[in-house]
């Protein structure tokens, strides 16, 4: 499925994930160069989906690090399981085993905690995992110091063991919301992707996708819809997963058009800050909603989706 | 520099497609790029070059989208970076034939070919080196002219402050060097969520006290202590470069460039109307080029001030940066502000939130009989944490003993 970038696409698409092109090609060189992946974008663009679909289309596993601030080696590499080292002590104690053998096999993989980073180099067996090392922006400086380390050479020394070394190289995915810029050595080790609000035809393929039950049409009200607000002010724009959320909302509620009052009493699934809610409430919503049933009737049914060319965005 | 002009100048020709090898051509790109300010490394172009054997190098979108993951690392050098890659490698902007791209040599100047010219002139512009004192000089001149209109703003007892910052001997400018070097060390640490180890440590270190306790059969008879690590301040410099603080932009100038040295992760934005953020500028052209350079990229200098428009702005296009860390922010004003109120209290609320510590230094407080009762101070005042005075080296030493007790708790 890797052999060309229109198969990655595919195979993405089969995955349940609507990729563009462009995206598209920073999965295929992944793969063939054995590179990181570094996305950012803002909140709720499908970044860390990214990296779930790699999972589900390679067959390999998903091995996730959540980043935060102070996150240190102990809970992103390895820990030795102490308790289990003193009870064994316990227990060839009472057992009475020769004093020399005391505690002589304490420092072992029996007794080493794997966490994500460890298991996603020592995993063997079948396809190579895939390490999703969400929102390294909430990491610091020296966690990202860290990660520099083991992306470049695959390998992690243990003192006590050893150096260990990948088996297969994993797919790995960074993702960051840019809260704050992550250090250019980081990046530059890495393929880098920007990823964007989707335009009307790629929001409205991957509404389609993740809820095969919408009605066509208020699918693409709903996708205008997003559109125009995505044009307003506001602190954080709704992302593809708020669509996603709204579209559920709608459904549960058992609508197939929008209408002012829906849309007045479902804001929520669409803005988080109180700030943002307000301007919304504000906005004529007539007159949007108007706009967004006038955008879905004149668009012809099903256009075909061009790949976004380069410039036409620029 | 001159290899550089000869380039692009084959490039208007269209001539010297044709006379290089791909690699050298790739070569020149990134160079191209390196002389954009674009940060591309020899790592990056062997990646670059070891994708180009797996992909279809023919196909324009396919070489396109290749280039830019593997060459570029920040959205914002996006723009520089299609600009360059439409002039470098010859593809005119909206065609929907890849493969063409050689035949439109000839025809009228595009708007690429203008921008080309920008381009070669930024490219060519050398620039000459200055100090800071020579700055200053040349930038005083520049003020003296400018004072007559531009002070009227407030009282004219104000005025005489200006003289605070303005006729300072090198080794005076060396002094206020110092002042704000202390001022800067102060603001520069706080308490990590990380910690150490300490003997006096307050917290018992559960996992490294286990560890020692193994060779004692896991009785507990040692305890490691550790506590918080002292962690670097990120501090966010806000200055206002409207007309009214022009007299005082000596002190800025000096203030910024003393924080600057000071502080590793700091992140300077002027403002007027609208906010620009000069931290590469400066970090890439050093603060004496920088500053000079700063007038004119800055659009509104010496213009109005609208603080509330300018902080919101700030946080749509920066953004989030600083509510992960939450860093400092020091906003230097004179507290004149003629945007709307109701804007400028939600900037403000906005920036408090956000902020670890909100500092407002006013030159304005220093004068004598000076009470906050503008409107923009007004609305401000209640969300900053400190309203402090900064106009001269002697009230920067005032500030940082002022300072000193609050900050080190």
């Amino acid at each position: 499925m890797f052999e060309s970038i229109e198969k990655v696409q595919d195979a993405c698409a089969r995955g349940e994930y609507i990729t563009d092109r462009a995206l598209a090609t920073t999965i295929y060189l992944a793969h063939n160069l054995n590179k990181p992946i570094f996305l950012e974008g803002e909140p709720g663009v499908g970044k860390t989906e990214v990296a779930k679909v790699l999972a589900n289309i390679t067959g390999g596993k998903l091995i996730r690090l959540q980043c935060y601030e102070g996150l240190d080696t102990n809970s992103a590499l390895y820990e030795w399981n102490y308790t289990k080292q003193i009870l064994q002590l316990r227990i060839d104690e009472a057992q009475g085993v020769d004093k020399d053998q005391i505690g002589a096999n304490l420092f072992s993989e029996t007794f080493l905690l794997k966490r994500p980073l460890l298991e996603a180099i020592q995993s063997d067996g079948g396809a190579p995992p895939v390490l999703l090392i969400d929102e390294v922006d909430r990491s610091d400086s020296e966690f990202e110091a860290f990660l520099l380390e083991i992306l470049s050479d695959f390998q992690i020394t243990i003192p006590e063991i050893g150096t260990i070394r990948a088996k297969h190289i994993p797919y790995v995915v960074l993702t960051s919301n840019r809260t704050r810029e992550v250090h250019e050595a980081l990046k530059r080790r890495c393929l880098y992707q920007w990823i964007d609000y989707p335009s009307l035809q790629k929001e409205l393929s991957i509404v389609k996708t993740k809820l095969p039950h919408i009605n066509n049409h208020l699918a693409r009200q709903l996708c205008n819809m997003m559109q125009i607000w995505r044009e307003g002010d506001y602190y954080k724009k709704p992302g593809v997963a708020e669509t996603l959320d709204w579209g559920l909302a709608l459904i549960a509620l058992g609508k197939d058009a929008l209408d002012p009052d829906i849309v007045d009493e479902t804001l929520g699934c669409l803005f988080k800050y109180q700030d943002d809610v307000q301007r919304a409430q504000g906005a004529d919503l007539h007159e949007f909603i108007a706009r967004a049933k006038r955008l879905s009737d004149s668009s012809p049914d099903e256009e075909s989706e061009k790949a976004d060319w380069v410039y036409s965005d620029g | 520099m001159r290899n550089q002009k000869r380039q692009i100048g084959s490039i208007q020709t269209g001539n010297f497609m044709r006379q290089r090898t791909l690699l050298q051509e790739i070569t020149a790109f990134c160079h191209l790029l390196k002389q954009m300010d674009i940060n591309v490394t020899t790592t990056n172009q062997i990646s670059f070059c070891r994708s180009l054997e797996i992909i279809n190098i023919a196909h324009r979108d396919e070489f396109y989208h290749t280039a830019r993951t593997n060459l570029i690392a920040n959205e914002s050098d996006r723009e520089t970076f299609d600009l360059a890659f439409g002039l470098f490698w010859k593809f005119p902007r909206p065609t929907p034939h890849p493969l063409e791209r050689d035949e439109d040599d000839t025809g009228a100047p595009s708007a690429d070919e203008s921008s080309l010219q920008e381009l070669t002139d930024m490219v060519q512009d050398d620039g000459g080196d200055f100090t800071v004192n020579e700055w200053l000089e040349l930038n005083s001149e520049e003020n003296d002219e400018q004072e007559a209109g531009d002070t009227i703003a407030y009282s004219p007892d104000d005025v005489l402050t200006q003289k605070d910052f303005s006729k300072l001997s090198p080794e005076e400018i060396e002094k206020a060097r110092e002042a704000i070097a202390k001022f800067a060390a102060l603001l520069a640490t706080k308490l990590s969520r990380r910690k150490e180890l300490a003997v006096k440590g307050k917290t018992i270190d559960f996992r490294r006290s286990w560890r020692k306790n193994i060779a004692y059969g896991g009785e507990p008879l040692t305890l490691v202590h550790k506590r918080r690590k002292i962690k670097k301040n990120k501090i966010l410099l806000l200055c206002d470069v409207s007309g009214s603080m022009d007299c005082y932009s000596k002190f800025l100038i000096q203030f910024i460039y003393g924080m600057q040295q000071e502080i590793n992760e700091i992140e300077v934005a002027v403002f007027s109307t609208r906010l620009t953020n000069i931290t590469g500028l400066l970090r890439r052209k050093g603060v004496e080029e920088g500053l000079r350079e700063m007038a004119e990229v800055v659009p509104d200098w010496s213009g109005g001030t609208k603080i509330g428009e300018s902080i919101i702005g700030f946080y749509r296009e920066f953004a989030r940066s600083f509510t992960a860390n939450r860093s400092i922010v020091i906003l230097i004003s004179d507290g004149w502000d003629q945007g709307d109120a109701d804007v400028l209290q939600r900037s403000m609320e906005m920036l408090n939130r956000h902020a670890y510590k909100l500092i407002w230094l006013n030159p304005l407080l220093g004068s004598s009989g000076y009470q906050p009762v503008c409107r923009g101070i007004r609305t401000a005042l209640p969300y900053v944490d400190y309203f402090l005075p900064a106009h001269n080296l002697e009230s920067l030493v005032k500030l940082t003993k002022v300072l000193v007790p609050i900050w080190s708790r």
